[in-house]
């Protein structure tokens, strides 16, 4: 937007960088090399140490390699994943810039918001064909992302909010048929209302809720809380209550708890609210398997990737014994939630392929 | 004409690291300027930012896009806010304040006040879509979240500057 260009120009007018910059950064690499040198010799002792113990052996079933070594490629593609790391299928005809991607329960078609159509959802076949558009049939600028399957199929919920002369309206949580018809509001807090997911029996959504405070640039914010609200529309019930972001919540498949985003990790606690215990540190996005024993999620990345993408590789934790293992290579977009396949032996993610690093 | 400018990525690759850092490094900084409100600390991440290009610059000088590498590092280092503390320190020990003595500095704070009113979530947004050009689904990438939290951030932040600086 060039006008709000203008206004910016004048904060960085007369600013010079240092003039000697360029040496600064290659004294600045040329430190770090010999920084690294020392420290690569304290590392080879500190590993040999370790195989020593035979640690190595012990824990080295928690974290299987991927079998399959693919090229870079710049653009994203929803790939089907085997938990043992192979590629099952890249599903074709995915468009450039989808994200917010859902399977069907049944497996057959996937939900998805565009760039490109922001005032409608997409459908595409989980073999690529048939793409179809559900029309929101709204008047005016209507931006829907996120959907979400029901449990049976036959309707979807998502984020959705109004852009009014120039302003935008909070994020609310919307449900529709889908076939676009019978379009309502379920929320409408004066803060933004995000990640809506399914109850089993199809009754109740959980999502999160901003709350007052803004969220960061990493789209937390402390007042984020998770609540509930019946599908048929409601007062929505808070399940937490801490000083920390609670987000991108999901019901098991029995319904008894649900899995939420919390203090970086990802936590248990009962459907009905209440204390919550830790499953895994380091991890977003969950997606619980369809037996319920195990959850599928997304890791942040601890440097930039060439792609961009911020989660780095797919992942799954066993609930019962809290292993984690490394499904996939595969950066993937931050919001963007592994989808099981009914049978529950692979996953559908979209993201960039990444040669395996020990290559 | 653009004066900051994402050049032409398919040649850039071509080019040697020097050649990147002095067709990048003032672009770098002024974004960076944007982001952080502080010319000091603008600086200082884009000196490691430019480090850590140089140190891939193997690989880097290869992408699609070393620029947006670059930018993208840029925006990571600055969401950490790893440096802070050590620029912290390094100011308290300056001789000379970076203050604006010039005539137009009033201006200029004008809109770095308006800028940091901002939460530094929609800054980001901001600095990304209209001082960069990058398009939205690009910068929701670099700042790791999704496009459409990506639009109501960026259309609020527009709301809130023009606001701040009494536009219409």
């Amino acid at each position: 937007m060039s006008d709000t260009r203008e206004l910016l120009r004048p904060a960085v007018e007369g600013f010079e960088p240092m003039p000697d910059a360029f040496d600064r950064v290659l004294g600045r690499r040329a430190r770090r090399q010999r920084n690294r040198r020392v420290g690569s010799i304290v590392l080879a002792l500190l590993v040999a140490a370790i195989a020593t113990w035979g640690l190595s052996r012990a824990f080295g079933h928690l974290n299987r390699e991927v079998p399959a070594v693919h090229p870079r490629t710049s653009g994203a593609h929803a790939y089907v994943v085997g938990l043992d790391g192979s590629l099952r299928a890249t599903v074709p005809n995915i468009p450039q810039g989808v994200y917010g991607l859902s399977l069907s329960p049944d497996g057959t078609t996937i939900a998805f918001a565009t760039q490109d159509h922001v005032d409608q959802l997409s459908t595409l076949a989980i073999d690529g064909s048939g793409r179809e558009t559900i029309h929101l049939g709204v008047q005016g600028e209507f931006t829907a992302s996120a959907p979400a399957w029901s449990p049976d199929g036959t309707q979807l919920a998502f984020e959705g909010y109004w852009t009014r002369a120039g302003k935008t309206s909070q994020i609310d949580i919307y449900v529709v048929d889908a076939d676009g018809s019978k379009l309502r509001r379920l929320t409408n807090s004066p803060y933004d209302d995000v990640d809506p997911a399914w109850s089993p029996d199809g009754t109740t959504i959980v999502y999160s809720n901003a709350g007052e405070s803004v969220p960061d640039v990493n789209d937390e914010s402390p007042t984020q809380e998770i609540y509930t609200v019946p599908v048929t529309g409601g007062t929505p019930v808070r399940l937490t209550k801490d000083r920390l972001s609670d987000r991108s919540p999901a019901y098991s498949p029995d319904g008894a708890r649900i899995v939420v985003n919390h203090d970086g990790g990802l936590w248990l606690m009962s459907a009905a609210g209440g204390k919550m215990t830790l499953l895994v540190r380091n991890a977003e996005t969950p997606s619980w398997s369809p037996d319920g024993d195990s959850i599928a999620f997304a890791r942040p990345h601890h440097s930039t990737t060439s792609s961009g993408f911020r989660m780095a590789g797919v992942f799954v934790v066993e609930i019962a014994n809290g292993s984690v293992w490394h499904v996939a290579q595969i950066d993937v977009f931050a919001g963007d939630t592994p989808q099981w396949l009914p049978g529950g032996g692979s996953v559908l993610v979209v993201g960039v392929r990444r040669p395996s690093p020990q290559r | 004409m653009r004066d900051v400018t994402l050049q032409s990525d398919a040649r850039m690759a071509t080019l040697d690291f020097e050649s990147f850092f002095r067709a990048e490094y003032r672009s770098l900084c002024q974004a960076l300027l944007l982001l952080v409100g502080d010319a000091f600390e603008a600086e200082e991440i884009a000196q490691e930012t430019m480090t850590r290009v140089l140190e891939h610059w193997d690989r880097v000088a290869t992408m699609d896009s070393p620029a947006g590498y670059a930018y993208r590092t840029a925006v990571n280092l600055q969401r950490k806010r790893i440096r802070r503390l050590a620029v912290l320190a390094k100011r308290r020990f300056a001789a000379v304040s970076p203050g604006d003595v010039t005539p137009d500095a009033g201006e200029r704070e004008d809109v770095r006040r308006a800028l940091a009113s901002l939460p530094a979530s929609q800054r980001s947004a901001l600095v990304l879509v209209d001082w960069l050009d990058m398009d939205t689904q690009e910068a929701a990438r670099a700042l790791g979240i999704k496009p459409g939290n990506l639009r109501v951030r960026l259309h609020r932040a527009r709301s809130a500057l023009r606001e701040a600086l009494g536009a219409t």
